[in-house]
């Protein structure tokens, strides 16, 4: 996928302004905030689990797997062998789209069926299919839509979808499938799922992400709510499991901990409907399942965060949890953030996998406020990698001149008591002129932007200094 | 030049990149050991307590996921809850199933009933199941070369016969059962059902049936 992060700014301005997408984002809140907070509220009652414990024994899962990463990527690789599959190694998102193009001419593969996948969404994988004169098609439903409405972009990892209104959908389908407008969200699922049966029993590979790659077994687990991955995996005589380095899970019981947390941050669901665990190819006398299975293990920058302060991004578990609580993202949609995972965690890859002066906004997109941190189930410390990402930025000079001018003489200005008492005062002085009327700011000479939708409140009384003083000399 | 047939380079290339941002490098003797001995330990995380009768919760659960659920008495009275199932929800007792109920008498009770595996035209799927997972409502199928996951997967209507004798705890308790039965490996497939297929990608609207089957009606044996 190209890139787009670095118009962040104007395209956020835009999306600000969609009514349309302000309605369709409200909705998220019922069924993702509050409903997440009422199924782990309700955990002590129904398994006697709690969230706080829970999410520890899930970070030290993942911790385990990217502390000896290495160990765990070659016990996958020998238990997966073990099983007949084949286990492929891809340096960057080329490299995903070359070895699956290979795989797809040496089965003589005309028609590709496919479950949900980021990673491949990293490269593209679809056009370069269809490029090479396949055709592709998207099993889950969002993706689904996304696909035939000219391959738009997701906007949220879990429900790509979710920015489209049902009137939007109706007039698509009816467009693409030459039928009469169905109305409702069940008449326009049964349609999907009636186009979209004969293609899984005509395929002759599937093609699946990952959410998990378990080492004890050499399994790919995957989790989903339509059943689409599971025939996906089950019906073509190809199975190509994608994913990075980093889904690497040490043991089966490992990952049934990770599901604990996972549907009930991401779904609001105690477990989503189907969790597949594969492993190698069919057996003797079998009727379902893959002939040929492939793992891709995935780097695409994933090394370049492991070596770096960054390292704890790669615990996650793309649950969604992050967007799903950030203002930011609420109101100015995925497609904003210009790449393949938006909110607070693709703040973080974004730069990280493509490069810092790719997404120099991505960052800043953040009140810091960190109700991304209290509800990932990884316990990544999103604010304080956001605030690092800042802080590289500023070293590596890509912030604009004026504000690292500002940084400079605000540094000079608090490190110096006798310099920054006296201005302080001043400036509350100044401030409290300036709003002399009604006690509020309308508009500021600096950081106008702040002022265009609010008012500033003066401050009120002597600083905290001439507080101090005062108190201080009452006090002898 | 092919990189399918020459994946070995790329290989090196991101192993070694992985062992330098990990500050490591050599043959790991020591930390390939102790990954060894974590999974020969194959402990639990925390697990949950489920308080009451384990069948009963399993039950309750079932529904929960939007399951219809039933309780017979011996595998005799398959056929008849069967044919119960079909009429309730206005489907003709025509069913597809696996080899381990072919034995049944479903003529009695008014089913017509193959044992074969679907090619998708087959509206009702009667199966049984590895498990059944108490603490979420889930059963378990791991399929064989006579237990097709097309029976499971494609009709409208998936059957699953669960003997309560077969009803454990947790998710882990279902991989036990599952690896005893295939010489102590994972199956080639396991899959944790839970309900009837769902989405919600039509403007946030939850739609029971998506891609895999619309109603799950579950019948516990005993």
């Amino acid at each position: 996928m190209q890139i787009a992060s670095m118009h962040f700014k104007e395209r956020a301005s835009i999306k600000l302004t969609d009514s349309q997408l302000n309605a369709n984002m409200k909705k998220m809140k019922e069924k993702f905030v509050v409903k997440r907070a009422v199924l782990f509220a309700e955990m002590p009652q129904t398994v006697h689990l709690d969230f706080e414990t829970l999410r520890e024994e899930a970070r030290v899962v993942r911790d385990r797997a990217l502390r000896e990463l290495d160990v765990w990527l070659e016990i996958f690789e020998r238990n997966a062998k073990k099983r007949g599959a084949t286990v492929l190694w891809a340096e960057t998102p080329d490299d995903v789209n070359a070895l699956v193009l290979e795989i797809a001419k040496k089965h003589a593969v005309k028609k590709i069926i496919k479950s949900k996948s980021m990673v491949s969404e990293e490269s593209a994988l679809d056009h370069a299919i269809e490029a090479a004169g396949m055709k592709v098609v998207e099993t889950d439903l969002g993706e689904y839509i996304l696909q035939i409405n000219n391959y738009e972009p997701p906007s949220h990892i879990v429900a790509p979808a979710v920015h489209k209104s049902r009137e939007e959908i109706t007039e698509l389908f009816a467009r693409v499938h030459g039928t009469s407008e169905k109305i409702t969200p069940e008449a326009l699922t049964m349609e999907a799922r009636a186009v979209l049966r004969e293609h899984y029993l005509s395929s002759d590979m599937g093609i699946s992400g990952g959410n998990f790659f378990v080492a004890e077994t050499g399994s790919v687990a995957l989790v989903t709510n339509e059943g689409n991955a599971t025939l996906t995996t089950t019906m073509p005589k190809v199975h190509v499991a994608i994913s990075g380095i980093e889904k690497i899970v040490p043991t089966l019981n490992d990952v049934a901990t990770l599901l604990r947390l996972l549907p009930r941050s991401g779904t609001s669901q105690e477990i989503t409907n189907y969790i597949d665990f594969m492993t190698g190819v069919k057996g003797k006398g079998e009727i379902d399942g893959a002939e040929h299975m492939y793992f891709i293990l995935v780097d695409s920058g994933r090394t370049k965060v492991l070596e770096s302060e960054m390292w704890e991004a790669l615990r996650c578990i793309r649950c969604g949890a992050c967007m799903n609580h950030c203002p930011v993202y609420h109101n100015v949609g995925g497609h904003s953030y210009g790449w393949v995972y938006p909110g607070p965690i693709g703040s973080i890859l974004t730069p990280m996998y493509k490069g810092l002066d790719k997404a120099l906004d991505l960052p800043f997109a953040s009140t810091l406020c960190n109700q991304c941190g209290v509800v990932c189930p990884v316990k990544i410390p999103l604010p304080e990698l956001q605030r690092k990402l800042r802080e590289k930025q500023m070293e590596q000079g890509l912030r604009p001149w004026y504000e690292r001018a500002g940084l400079i003489m605000w540094s000079y200005v608090v490190e110096r008591p006798m310099l920054y008492g006296p201005m302080s005062r001043i400036g509350v002085r100044v401030m409290r002129w300036m709003g002399r009327k009604d006690g509020l700011i309308h508009k500021m000479p600096i950081g106008m932007d702040w002022t265009l939708g609010r008012d500033m409140p003066v401050p009120e009384g002597k600083t905290f200094r001439e507080l101090y003083a005062a108190q201080k000399a009452g006090a002898r | 030049m092919s990189l399918l047939e020459n994946n070995g380079a790329a290989r090196t290339a991101i192993m070694g990149r992985v062992r330098a941002a990990l500050k490591v490098s050599g043959e790991r003797k020591e930390q390939h050991a102790s990954a060894e001995e974590y999974l020969r330990r194959n402990q639990r995380g925390p697990q949950p307590t489920l308080e009451g009768d384990i069948v009963q919760r399993f039950v309750d659960w079932s529904v929960r996921q939007a399951s219809t659920v039933e309780r017979i008495a011996t595998n005799a009275d398959i056929p008849a809850a069967v044919a119960r199932y079909c009429d309730s929800i206005n489907v003709p007792r025509t069913v597809v199933t696996w080899p381990i109920y072919a034995h049944l008498d479903w003529a009695s009770a008014g089913v017509m009933c193959e044992s074969r595996p679907t090619q998708g035209q087959d509206k009702t799927g009667v199966t049984s199941v590895t498990a059944g997972i108490a603490e979420t409502g889930t059963i378990l199928i791991t399929p064989s070369a006579t237990e097709h996951t097309a029976s499971v997967l494609l009709p409208d209507n998936h059957v699953a016969i669960v003997p309560a004798a077969q009803i454990v705890a947790t998710m882990e308790d279902g991989y036990e059962i599952a690896k005893a039965q295939n010489g102590g490996q994972p199956p080639r497939a396991m899959h944790y059902i839970s309900g009837p297929s769902r989405t919600a990608d039509i403007a946030q609207t939850l739609v029971i049936g998506a891609h895999g089957p619309i109603r799950v009606h579950v019948i516990v044996v005993g």
